[in-house]
């Protein structure tokens, strides 16, 4: 019987088992270790699981809080005004910061108000936004080394994309609230530009989440079709409206079944009166007179094509 | 070290035990300076970024649940390492670029100069192979990396790395009993 020349899978497995690996010069793995256990016992403990609470005591161990049992005031109360003044300026990384995220939460809480709320989020959004700006600051001077600044800026991002993506969800989003969306993700896009690593990468998941929080909330908008408030309730002849335009003409425009007419006293905001047309989501103030509602400032929130682009 | 040390010392470092994490770094460290050093090809570079793998696994441990999982993860870490490095050198490159540059700019993991005959013959074929059987093989046999580490290094799950890894053995088998009857 001849034998088969034939390699089978077996024999194949085997000769790649046996090919020669490559000679490395090793570094001195023990020298490495030490360096790696120094650096290790000058940065901060390993993060431990977080309970919501126990990520704001940081060095106020002493304090024992629950969000939601104790009220703001009582808070600054029972520190120094200094101190509550001090928390509620700080930054990332500072021992008194905590306090401020604590304070935050409460203030949260204590809102009732839908709209309220999704204001609230939003400021917290934007106090993010700009503690990012100042640690990157930091990290430039010196005052703070990557690693440092790798780890909170990832803590910022996480908290950001909760609020940002609280702000956005509220159900009845307002104009103002998109536009402040588009100017936290140019903010975070321009933060990112001097950045790398691991920092830049957190910074681009910042940007993609404003970007998606205020495409959600602009989603919230329309669905929500058009909107018509009077912010002022003396004066029942102004009306606010907020949503896509139906209709464009020389003299008039439309959301839904509202009719603005247009004017010599028109004006606009981020737009100019021959780009008016069908879809663009705009917010209208207006003036009822004679019958007739007039427009006084067409402020443009977002169109169809910028959304795309981005 | 053996499972059951390394379970201990996982969680004990897991409790900010540093020299369980001690431990854990003597036991790691050799496996994942290679894999890096095969991505960057240069020496100082490779101590440089074990040095940042492991500084943030220590930072991080608390995210792995088992000590099984640890090997894995300390690769993925060393991954992302190798790509920020790659990202910082050549600024703006994106993912899949680094991936080719993680074959081309880095250093073989073979004894190039000793292969006989037919492991040459071998090496040669494996190079032909399409890139993803390429990369398992290379893995699997030159780094000794093992299913399970594939799969996370290359986004796929075991029974994709197997299957992938069972085709390119029938086609180097069918590409070397070719060349045998020539």
């Amino acid at each position: 019987m001849i034998k088969s020349n034939k390699l089978t899978d077996e024999e194949i497995i085997q000769k790649l088992s046996l090919v020669p690996k490559a000679r490395l010069d090793l570094p001195d793995f023990a020298i490495l270790r030490s360096k790696i256990m120094d650096k290790i016992s000058r940065v901060a403990e390993p993060e431990k699981e977080q309970r919501f609470a126990s990520y704001f005591i940081g060095s106020f161990r002493t304090l024992r809080i629950t969000a939601g049992l104790i009220g703001t005031g009582l808070i600054l109360v029972s520190l120094a005004m200094g101190t509550a003044i001090a928390a509620l300026q700080s930054s990332p990384g500072q021992t008194i910061y905590p306090l401020k995220r604590i304070v935050e939460n409460i203030e949260l809480k204590l809102t009732r108000d839908e709209s309220k709320k999704a204001n609230l989020q939003l400021k917290f959004a934007e106090n993010r936004v700009m503690e990012l700006e100042k640690i990157l600051e930091q990290n430039e001077e010196g005052r703070l080394s990557n690693e440092e600044t790798q780890k909170i800026v990832a803590e910022t991002v996480k908290d950001l994309q909760k609020t940002a993506t609280a702000a956005a969800s509220s159900p009845k989003p307002k104009a103002a609230l998109v536009n402040k969306l588009k100017d936290l993700n140019t903010k975070l896009q321009t933060a990112s530009i001097n950045t790398e690593g691991e920092v830049r990468l957190e910074l681009e998941k910042a940007v993609e989440v404003t970007k998606i929080s205020k495409e959600e909330a602009l989603q919230n908008i329309e669905r929500a079709g058009l909107q018509v408030e009077s912010d002022n309730p003396i004066n029942l002849d102004e009306v606010t409206a907020t949503g896509k335009l139906t209709a464009v003409s020389d003299t008039s425009i439309s959301i839904g079944a509202v009719k603005f007419y247009l004017s010599s006293d028109t004006s606009y905001v981020n737009i100019k009166a021959d780009e008016l047309k069908i879809d663009l989501v705009v917010s209208v103030r207006g003036q009822t007179k004679d019958n007739k509602t007039f427009a006084l400032e067409i402020t443009l929130v977002d169109s169809p094509t910028s959304a795309e682009s981005q | 070290m053996t499972e059951e040390e390394l379970n201990i010392s996982f969680n004990k470092a897991k409790s900010a035990d540093q020299e369980a994490f001690a431990r854990i770094y003597d036991f790691y460290s050799e496996p994942i300076y290679k894999f890096i050093f095969f991505r960057t090809g240069h020496k100082e570079v490779a101590e440089d970024i074990l040095s940042d793998t492991f500084v943030k696994a220590w930072l991080k441990i608390s995210q792995v649940n088992s000590a099984k999982a640890l090997s894995t993860w300390l690769y993925q870490i060393a991954k992302n390492n190798i790509i920020d490095y790659y990202r910082v050198r050549k600024s703006q490159v994106c993912l899949d670029e680094v991936e080719e540059f993680l074959l081309e700019d880095g250093a073989s993991a073979i004894d190039e100069l000793n292969l006989d005959i037919e492991q040459r013959k071998i090496v040669d074929l494996v190079a032909s192979l399409p890139k993803d059987q390429q990369q398992i093989i290379r893995y699997r046999f030159f780094e000794d990396l093992t299913n399970e580490e594939i799969a996370l290094l290359m986004n796929k799950t075991e029974g994709s790395v197997r299957v992938i890894q069972h085709r390119a053995i029938l086609k180097l088998k069918t590409l070397l009993n070719r060349k045998k009857k020539t």
